[in-house]
């Protein structure tokens, strides 16, 4: 796949060679259009997985290399009437909504896909299930009781609600604090933390800045409290643990869906689907300065960093 | 911006970070234990602390409004008056090219951030027990 990367120079013969990948689709059988929102590891490895399980002739478009012409490249995909379109990340998905409202979408390693999917698509976030998360925190953590998130109603709150029965199965109790600017995200981490026996980070674009996750960080270190983060950034920050996504297995999880859209499936009756697959990254040694016992069963797999 | 606190025998601290959150907790942290804890915000305001009334012990952070925590430790090291003075500096993680340029201003050891109260402390008592000025 390194050979899809290139330089902006290129541009024309890439153009040509996007093309090329389109008239080149081999006739018969089932014709898939792979629309990479750039040639990075993620998507090349979210594209190994899905290709594995969803066996068919597969054009590729790499848009990071389209230079301001992703969407006329995607209108010609579409115009050659692939039965199915991958889009692997957020720019991806964006374009080819864009370009489409007929031929079915499945995105994949997407974040922020809004609140109501076209009709049309279907997907594969790169969110780990919420409630795969819950159950991996009270192993981590076994004396955790109540968990406080902040979040922006606007983003993040369906993840919130998702959280909260699988909360009260494990014996926990999601403390939610809504806020809809940093200001008050940074309120609610002072204000709450006598309230919470740790904190669980949300990829939220209003309460998950720089600012914010510094100020958790210190005040939960100084309290002694936890702070799981949603990203391994954060746990090279000073988070003690994050769940990380496996790029193969979410592939694999769009190809599942893709092969039931395939199959005659509407995709606005699949909606999307959560990642449940992942590794765990932990930080050795903010772990140890709020007394996480690192010799349990889930630490062999785990990815441990900091100093 | 200088906040003083003058409690009655233990050794002296000043904290020298731009961030009210890891200066407060800081300050919280020596408090309870009995530390007279001075905070500066600004690089000039450091400098000023530090001739004024010489502490056993400083936290610095390397980004300062101002000035840098590493002038200010080189500075330390080159005045008779403070030659004494231990010096912490506050790092970020993963900025190991930090802490090297550190140690070559003179710096005594670093603290890694975020911290929790029973590591900076550990480092503060081993740093002070050591110092030619006194212990804590």
């Amino acid at each position: 796949m390194t050979g899809l990367r290139t330089t902006r120079g290129a541009r024309a013969a890439l153009l040509g060679a996007a093309l090329l990948l389109l008239l080149a689709g081999p006739a018969g059988g089932t014709e898939i259009a792979v629309l990479f929102s750039s040639d990075t590891e993620p998507y090349v490895r979210a594209y190994e997985g899905f290709a594995e399980k969803c066996p068919a002739n597969y054009w590729k478009v790499v848009l990071s290399t389209m230079a301001g012409e992703e969407d006329r490249v995607t209108r010609d995909m579409v115009g050659r009437r692939p039965d199915l379109i991958p889009a692997l990340g957020t720019s991806a998905y964006r374009v080819a909504v864009r370009a489409t409202d007929r031929i079915p979408i499945v995105f994949v390693l997407v974040l922020d896909y809004g609140e109501e999917l076209p009709p049309n698509v279907a997907g594969a976030s790169i969110r780990i299930d919420p409630a795969i998360q819950i159950q991996t925190f009270r192993r981590l953590f076994p004396e955790l009781g109540r968990l406080g998130v902040v979040f922006d109603p606007a983003n993040t709150a369906h993840i919130v609600e998702r959280a909260r029965a699988e909360t009260e199965k494990e014996g926990m109790k999601i403390v939610p604090f809504p806020a809809e600017d940093l200001g008050g995200a940074l309120r609610a981490y002072g204000e709450g933390e006598e309230e919470v026996d740790g904190w669980w980070l949300l990829p939220d674009r209003t309460t998950l800045t720089s600012e914010a996750v510094d100020f958790v960080l210190q005040r939960s270190l100084e309290r002694g409290v936890p702070v799981i983060a949603p990203s391994r950034k954060y746990v090279e920050r000073g988070a003690q643990a994050a769940l990380l996504p496996d790029y193969r297995a979410i592939g694999s999880l769009g190809a599942e869906i893709a092969l039931r859209i395939l199959k005659g499936k509407q995709p606005s009756s699949i909606g999307i689907r959560y990642a449940e697959t992942f590794r765990l990254a932990v930080n050795s040694r903010t772990a140890r300065e709020v007394s996480i016992d690192l010799s349990g069963s889930w630490a062999r797999d785990a990815l441990f960093v900091g100093d | 911006m200088e906040n003083r606190e003058k409690p009655g025998g233990g050794a002296s601290i000043l904290i020298v970070d731009d961030e009210p959150f890891i200066a407060q907790s800081l300050l919280r942290i020596f408090r309870r234990e009995g530390y007279a804890v001075r905070v500066a915000g600004r690089a000039e305001e450091a400098l000023a602390a530090l001739r004024d009334d010489p502490p056993d012990l400083v936290f610095l952070d390397i980004m300062l409004p101002g000035g840098s925590g590493l002038g200010i430790c080189r500075t330390i090291r080159e005045d008779p008056l403070l030659r004494g003075v231990r010096v912490v500096l506050l790092t970020a993680l993963g900025r190991e090219s930090d802490r090297e340029a550190g140690f070559a201003a003179g710096a005594d050891d670093y603290i890694t951030k975020p911290f929790s109260p029973a590591r900076v402390l550990a480092r503060a008592r081993t740093l002070l027990d050591s110092s030619p000025i006194g212990g804590a």
